[in-house]
This record gives structure tokens, C-alpha cells and sequence, in this order.
């Protein structure tokens, strides 16, 4: 019994040195049954080895987004890898290595060519709005892609079209590194231009190019006024000539313009106005005193109208000044305009009191119904000459009074 | 008896009472933490990536111009910038099988094709640690809009590694050529397509067996200044210490000298220019000196993280190209006993590492040796292949250093054999009163450099001066590791030669 028992060990201990030799020299001895080199997406995908022996091997796989690692399915002594349902989807290069006992034994590679048929196009155009002229442009990428989302092989055909007034015009373009693009140059009218593509009897959606109109070049302007006379209260009105870019279009609506305009003393006033139909319309208030103006206008860093010089004219031609000694106030009186009508109210009327010769106050009102009035009362407590020096609408006049 | 049963009733009841109020309190708090979570600002943002400026493949662009609309450096620094990041967050979502950051760098259509490989891996619970370590992209077409670039990215480098139920089944290196369309979507550069369209499957530097030492013969010792050990370039350097050191080596009849450069302490893989004028400060003297100088990469770095290679391959780019034209420079060593970090970091890991390193750093300087400092000679076998010349540390015996170094000898024939570091210490207080002495001390170099004539041995030993202090991450906190450690010098800390310095060199 004892000694069978020994010859059972060392039989056994044969057994297993002879198993660990054997695995040791079988590692490398897998190879890939069903070499590929090339498959298309959407392609049954499956690795077989084989393999002398029995092996427990899990293969490695990466494509173009991830990476991962999978285990076989043994049919007869053939070590099978599906990689159908999660990796044939993605084109371009697929790396796999064969690991087998936390080594690699044997590693290879294959390609997934996107499938031939575009099922959908992905456009981008832009940018959408452009110039007239010739120099400006829009470009229209395409993606022509398959139904799995990869782009199509290089060379594939699409065709693009572009609609603008009467011409409709067709061209091929051929996708190279993933893309294929096309550029739309501007015409010299403005106006709305269509695009849109094709290949493969799948089609894009329409695209819009807004061809607006170029800078402005040089207008003209003139001025709209009820009267000449320097009243405060009337607009004067700035109007300027269509404006146009060069190649005639008239301005897009809401092009700003600023009208400069400088007086007699060098001051500069400003309005402005945004164009409506290429026109632009800005007002400004008459003057309240005779003034020369000249306007220009400018829509800034583009372009500059002529100069225009307009004149007002005195308004008020005669006042009267009254003292009341009781009340101490000083009224002023009659103040008419160009037709003897009463100026309209809220006239300034300014006084200035000199005492000896001193200036001592300074005093402001505004008429009503032609009339202002200055209590000046407590101005005058003390003894000496005072001349009350009252100015409307650049017209003066002085009074004297005397304290005893 | 009454009373203090009323007492007690009264205590439990108390005791009771708060304990209540505590609950609802904690009850309350826990509602309105709560109600007070949900979308963090700070994340709103996604400023957890601008934060982590971890990710630095090397990266260069091809010069060649452009279709469609030519291209501003602004606008190709944020393409630059997002892309990398693309990969970064891919690499991060692999890694942890989880969608983080990834809505922002790929569009909706491309964002599918991940999430459906983080599904597959979490289904078979594999994760895979990956980094790519170069790109050579070029930009092939800019819209003119600005709204959509196609780019190709050539032979980028990609290492992985692949985990089973966190355990690592294996390691793989790819080259591959990438096209990529890019869409600029709030702000952001997104992938919209990644097609690789060539691969290679491997591509390992040539391993070159010019041997690099020519007819050197390395007569060396290990170098930190007296003052400052295990900081060479601190804010204590100071050239006329280091002049005075390397006359003193040069006079002894020593030839090369080894030095460490810290990663941290150097900024990583922002290399500090002042650390960077420090080293050429001392690679200058060496070589008024007549020295020849290794420069040990790495020092106290310890992670080797498969996400950390970009950094390290930034911090060996930016100091090997400083000084590979330097005439002092013998050799680059690349990491200082790394063989101590296979227990603790995986030996698998730290391979790898050192693979990738010796590529970073040959793939710079392709005139001056690598080597990588072992701590074991039974180590010095790994990579031999790859290293110029191999390099080992020896503290054992030194009885055995014989049949040891002439064992290693008859196996790596085909490359010379360097002894790092060898040493002893004469300390023999009161940690370890039958320790070492000087007169032992004496013997030992004796009897060492005896053995280094007989065989024409290459050395460098450890090290010139005995240390005041010792920083406790060199050796730990045990002082008498500490006191052991200090005593290795040829000249004591007052200055005076010891009598072992009569044996520096032969």
C-alpha cells in the first residue's frame, strides 16, 4: 500500500512539471485564424485565434474613442472574439492584442472604413451675413456622414447650390480630410442669397447668406426750418441725402449719423440720427439768441457729409424795463417776437445788479406770457447807485437807480 | 429611598430632554445641509480642470500653413489648450469609468461613443490608466467663420494600462495618427469627430549600445555641500562653498562628481529658471575644475502614476535640453534607487516609468549616457538593455563586493558597470557603540579601493563630508539612523580629513 501510494505521488509530481513545461512553451503559440485587414462600419466583426492548448486569454481592444478588453467564447478549441455589437460602429483604426497570462502573445491591427452610403450632411455656414462687393464671403463645411456617424471616405462628391435673384449655380465639391467647404463671394447688390447641398440623394436643409450693403461713402445735407429767427422753440431739422455704399446700395436702415454743429463762439453742439430708407433726419432746437452755425455730418470712421452754414436771426426787437420803487421789483415787459406775438414761455430773461460799478448779483428768470419780474427788494437796503443790466435773447438794456 | 428615586427619574428625564433636543437639532441641520446642496458654484464653472494644469504632453505644432482662414496664435492656444484637455478628461473617465468633464470637450454625437465604452468597462469592470505622451499636430483647415477647425495629429504616443477588477492585466504603448474635427460650442473647443486613421503598434527608441563613457574612467563621489545635504540648489547656495568643495575633490585625484536634483524642490514640471541658473552655476564650476558631472533626475519623487508622466516627461525636457550641450555633463541618472518603490508603488509601475523616463531623456540628448541609480545589485539587471551603462549601489558586505561585482561583470558583458554609492560610516556612539570608527573607516576605503584598482572598477562614492544634520525624509526619524547617516564623509563636520581620505580614490 505504502509504496503504491509513493509511485501514485511521484506520478502525480510528473503529471505537473510536465503540465508547467508544456505552458511554457505554448505561450506564443496563438495565431489569428481569420486575418482582416479591412472591414466596413456596420461589418460583422470577429477575431478567432487558435491555439494548441486550451488558453484563458482576454483580448484588448482600442479604436478611435476607447479602449477595451474582452473575454472569448471557446467553440471548438477556437478562441472567438465578437467584437460585432459595441465596436463596428466607430471607423478608422482598431489596435487588438491578445493577452494571455497577463502577457501579450500576439498583437495586430485593422481598419473600419466608414460606410459608403452619406445618410446625412451636417452643414455649417458662416458667417451668415456678408458685404457686397467682391472681396467678402461666406463658407459653407460640410460633414457628410454615414449612419454611423463617421465621416465618409475622402473624395466623396457633394454638390453645392447657391441661389441669388435670377442665378442659380451648382457646383462639386470633394471632401478631403473629413470636411469638404466651399466659399460663396459677395455680389454688388445687396440682398439675401440661398445655399444648400446634396450627395448621395440625402439633402441639407436651405441656408441664408445676408448680403448687406458696404460702408457708406460721402452724402450730402440739408436743413428743414419753420423760420430763420433765433426763438429757442422751433426744431431745426438735418436731413441728409440717401446714403449709399459704392456700389449704389443704400444703407442698412439704423446706420447712425451724427450731426456736428459748431456756432458762433466755437461751440460745438451735437445731434444725431439713424437712417430710415438711407435717410437720416436729426433735430436740434433753434437758438434763443442770433447765432451763424455750420453743420457736418458723419457716420463715424465711414464716411462725412458737406458743410452747411445757417443763420438765425434776432427775434426780440424791443422790451420794457419797469422799477417799482413800493415793491422793489423790476418787471420786464413786452417781450414780442418777429410778428409782435408774445415770445413763447420759458424765455430766459438774466439780470445783473452793479453796484458803483461792482457786480453784485446775478439773478435768472424764465418769461410767462411775455412778462418776467425780479423782486430785488433786499438787494437794495443800502445807499448808492445800482444799474440793473437785464438781457433777453441777446438783446440788452439797462436801467439806472439811484439810492438815497 | 423616595427622594432619590425622584432624583434619578428627574436626571433620566433631563438627560433624556437634551439627548432629544440634540437629535432634533442634528435632524434639523442635516435638512438644511440638504436643501443646501446641489449645484456647487465653483463647479458651475468647471474650474476643478482649470485648476489641474497637470497635463502636459509635449506637443508641436507643424509649421505648414493652413486651408480656409489662416490662423492667429490666440485662437490655436485655446484650440491647443481644449484639445489636450479632451484627452485629459478621456483618460480621466476611463480611469474612473465615470462621464466627468466630458460634456465639455466633446459634442453631443461624439460624447456618445465614450459613454458607450465607460457602459462596456464598467459592465466587465475594467478601467484603464492612460496618458498620451506626445502630439505633433497640424492644423489642416480653420473655418472662416472661426467656428470649426480640422486638425491631424500625428504619431501620438499613447501608453496604457489595463486593469481587470483593479488588478493590472497589462501594460500597452500605441502610435497613432488622429484626425479631428474640433466645433467651438460655448466657449469651447469640442471634438466632434476622432477618427484614427494610421497606427503603428509599437515604436521603442533603438536601443543603442555605443557606449557612451567611451574610455572614461569614473573616479567620483557623491556630492551635497556640508551645510546644506539633500538641498544642493536651496536659498543657501553659494558658489565660493561649492568652488572651494570641488577643488578639494579635484586635488583628491577624483574626476566626477554625483549630484541630485529634486523634482519638487526644482517646480516640477514648471522648472524654476532660478533653480536652473543654480545647476548651471555648479556645472560650471565643475568644468573649471575639470570635473565631469551626473545629474541624478527625480530625487524624492515617488508617485510614477501613469497620469503624472506628462508632467515628469515637462520637468526632464526642460532641465536635459537646458544642459545636454554642457560641457560638464557626463551623464543622467535617472532616478536615484528606485528599485525601493517596487514594494510600495508596484514594480510594473515603476518599469514603466522608468522606460518612458530613459525614452524622454535619450529622446532630447542623444549624445550623453542614462542610467539609472539601483539600489540592489541584484536590480542593476532590469532594463540593462536601455541603460548606457548600468549603475549600482552597494552597501552590503564587503567581503562579498568581489564575487558580487565580477558576477555582474561576467552577466552584463556588453556594458560598463558603475558603483553608484558605496560608503561606511564611522559612527560608533551611543545609538551603536560597536557601530563604525574611523580607523574602520580607513580600513574599509582601503580594502574597497583595493579591490575598485585590481578590477578597474568605475566609483563614486558616498560621500565627501559628515552632515550636521540629516533631513528626516532622507533616513526617517530614528536617531540612530539619523547619526549613522551623518557619518559618512571623508572630512569630519569641523573640517579635518579623516583618515580615510588617504583612500578617496587609488
Amino acid at each position: 500500500m505504502k509504496r503504491t501510494a509513493t509511485y501514485i505521488i511521484i506520478l502525480l509530481f510528473i503529471l505537473v512539471s510536465s503540465f508547467a513545461l508544456i505552458n511554457e512553451e505554448v505561450e506564443h503559440n496563438v495565431e489569428l485564424v481569420n486575418a482582416q485587414k479591412t472591414y466596413t462600419a456596420g461589418d460583422q466583426i470577429v477575431l478567432t485565434f487558435s491555439s494548441s492548448t486550451a488558453l484563458k486569454a482576454n483580448l484588448y481592444v482600442s479604436n478611435s474613442y476607447g479602449t477595451t478588453f474582452l473575454e472569448p467564447m471557446i467553440k471548438d478549441d477556437l478562441l472567438v472574439f465578437d467584437l460585432t455589437q459595441d465596436l463596428n460602429h466607430n471607423s478608422g483604426w482598431i489596435n487588438w492584442a491578445l493577452e494571455v497570462d497577463k502577457e501579450i502573445a500576439i498583437r495586430g491591427s485593422f481598419n473600419i472604413k466608414p460606410h459608403q452610403d452619406v445618410a446625412q450632411i451636417e452643414s455649417y455656414l458662416g458667417p451668415n451675413t456678408i458685404q457686397t462687393g467682391e472681396k467678402d464671403f461666406a463658407m459653407m463645411v460640410l460633414l457628410l456622414l454615414d449612419k454611423y456617424n463617421n465621416p465618409v471616405a475622402d473624395s466623396t462628391k457633394a454638390i453645392v447650390k447657391n441661389q441669388y435673384l435670377d442665378d442659380i449655380s451648382s457646383s462639386d465639391i470633394y471632401t478631403s480630410n473629413l470636411i469638404c467647404y466651399k466659399n460663396f463671394y459677395a455680389k454688388k447688390t445687396a440682398g439675401r442669397a440661398l445655399v444648400s447641398s446634396e450627395s448621395d440623394n440625402t439633402y441639407s436643409k436651405e441656408y441664408t447668406i445676408d448680403i448687406l450693403p458696404n460702408v457708406p461713402i460721402d452724402f450730402k445735407i440739408e436743413v428743414n426750418r419753420d423760420h430763420g429767427f433765433a426763438d429757442g422753440n422751433q426744431l431745426a431739422e438735418f436731413k441728409t441725402s440717401i446714403i449709399k455704399d459704392q456700389f449704389d446700395n443704400i444703407v442698412s436702415d439704423g446706420t447712425y449719423v451724427d450731426f456736428f454743429i459748431r456756432n458762433k463762439n466755437g461751440d460745438v453742439l451735437k445731434t444725431s440720427g439713424v437712417t430710415v430708407m438711407g435717410t437720416a433726419i436729426g433735430s436740434i432746437v433753434h437758438p434763443d439768441q442770433p447765432d451763424e452755425w455750420s453743420v457736418k455730418a458723419y457716420i463715424p470712421g465711414m464716411a462725412e457729409s458737406n458743410e452747411i452754414n445757417i443763420e438765425y436771426k434776432q427775434a426780440i426787437k424791443e422790451f420794457d424795463l419797469i422799477f417799482e420803487q413800493e415793491t422793489g421789483t423790476l418787471s420786464v415787459d413786452g417781450l414780442k417776437s418777429f410778428m409782435n406775438q408774445l415770445i413763447p414761455d420759458g424765455q430766459r430773461v438774466e439780470l445783473k445788479i452793479t453796484k458803483d460799478k461792482v457786480l453784485t448779483h446775478e439773478f435768472q428768470e424764465t418769461a410767462r406770457n411775455g412778462k418776467a419780474s425780479f423782486i430785488i427788494k433786499d438787494v437794495l437796503l443800502s445807499k448808492g447807485t445800482f444799474t440793473f443790466e437785464v438781457r433777453v435773447a441777446g438783446l440788452m438794456k439797462e436801467l439806472q437807480h439811484t439810492n438815497l | 429611598m423616595i427622594n432619590l428615586n425622584k432624583n434619578i427619574t428627574r436626571g433620566v428625564i433631563l438627560i433624556v430632554f437634551i439627548l432629544l433636543n440634540v437629535f432634533l437639532i442634528f435632524g434639523i441641520a442635516k435638512v438644511f445641509e440638504y436643501l443646501n446642496t446641489g449645484a456647487d458654484r465653483s463647479s458651475m464653472l468647471h474650474l476643478e480642470l482649470e485648476k489641474a494644469a497637470n497635463y502636459v504632453p509635449a506637443i508641436s505644432w507643424s509649421e505648414t500653413k493652413n486651408e480656409g482662414r489662416q490662423i492667429d496664435e490666440q485662437s490655436l492656444k485655446a484650440i491647443e489648450k481644449d484639445y489636450l484637455k479632451a484627452w485629459y478628461v478621456k483618460h480621466l473617465a476611463y480611469k474612473n469609468n465615470n462621464t466627468l468633464g466630458i460634456d465639455d470637450y466633446y459634442t453631443e454625437s461624439a460624447r456618445k461613443n465614450i459613454y458607450n465604452f465607460i457602459k462596456i468597462n464598467n459592465r466587465k469592470s475594467v478601467s484603464i490608466e492612460a496618458t498620451t505622451i506626445r502630439h505633433h499636430p497640424t492644423l489642416e483647415f480653420f473655418s472662416e467663420d472661426g467656428q470649426l477647425a480640422m486638425l491631424t495629429d500625428r504619431n501620438v504616443t499613447e501608453y496604457k494600462k489595463i486593469y481587470k477588477n483593479n488588478d493590472l492585466i497589462t501594460e500597452i504603448q500605441e502610435i497613432s495618427t488622429y484626425k479631428v474635427v474640433l466645433l467651438l460650442e460655448d466657449g469651447f473647443w469640442r471634438i466632434r469627430h476622432l477618427v484614427r486613421s494610421e497606427t503603428n503598434v509599437e515604436d521603442t527608441l533603438q536601443n543603442n549600445n555605443e557606449n557612451r563613457l567611451n574610455d572614461y574612467q569614473i573616479k567620483g563621489i557623491n556630492y551635497y555641500p556640508q551645510s546644506t545635504p539633500w538641498d544642493t540648489f536651496g536659498d543657501t547656495f553659494n558658489s565660493t562653498t561649492i568652488s572651494k568643495d570641488f577643488e578639494i575633490i579635484k586635488n583628491a585625484g577624483l574626476n566626477t562628481i554625483r549630484i541630485f536634483v529634486q523634482y519638487n524642490d526644482f517646480g516640477k514640471a514648471q522648472v524654476k529658471p532660478e533653480k536652473l541658473e543654480k545647476l548651471k552655476k555648479l556645472l560650471d564650476i565643475a568644468t573649471d575644475k575639470d570635473l565631469k558631472v551626473m545629474i541624478t533626475l527625480f530625487d524624492f519623487y515617488g508617485d510614477y502614476s501613469v497620469l503624472d508622466w506628462t508632467m515628469n516627461l515637462k520637468h526632464i525636457e526642460k532641465i536635459v535640453s537646458s544642459f545636454k550641450n554642457h560641457q560638464a555633463i557626463l551623464a543622467w541618472d535617472v532616478k536615484n534607487e528606485p528599485d525601493l518603490d517596487f514594494k510600495s508603488r508596484g514594480k510594473k509601475n515603476v518599469m514603466a516609468w522608468l522606460n518612458t523616463m530613459i525614452d524622454g531623456i535619450k529622446r532630447i540628448d542623444k549624445m550623453h549616457a542614462v542610467t539609472i541609480g539601483w539600489a540592489k545589485h541584484n536590480s542593476a539587471y532590469l532594463l540593462k538593455e536601455k541603460v548606457d551603462f548600468v549603475s549600482f549601489h552597494y552597501y552590503e558586505d564587503i567581503d562579498d563586493f568581489k564575487t558580487t561585482y565580477l558576477k555582474m561583470k561576467n552577466d552584463i558583458s556588453d556594458k560598463p558597470i558603475v558603483l553608484g554609492e558605496f560608503g561606511n560610516s564611522s559612527y560608533g556612539g551611543f545609538w551603536k557603540p560597536f557601530g563604525g570608527s574611523k580607523n574602520r573607516q580607513l580600513k574599509f576605503h582601503k580594502k574597497m579601493q583595493g579591490i575598485l584598482k585590481e578590477h578597474n572598477i568605475h566609483f563614486m562614492s558616498w560621500t565627501l563630508y559628515d552632515f550636521k544634520n540629516v533631513p528626516t525624509s532622507v533616513v526617517g526619524n530614528l536617531p540612530w539612523r539619523r547619526s549613522f547617516q551623518k557619518r559618512y564623509g571623508f572630512i569630519d563636520t569641523k573640517g579635518n580629513r579623516k583618515p580615510s581620505f588617504e583612500y578617496i580614490t587609488h
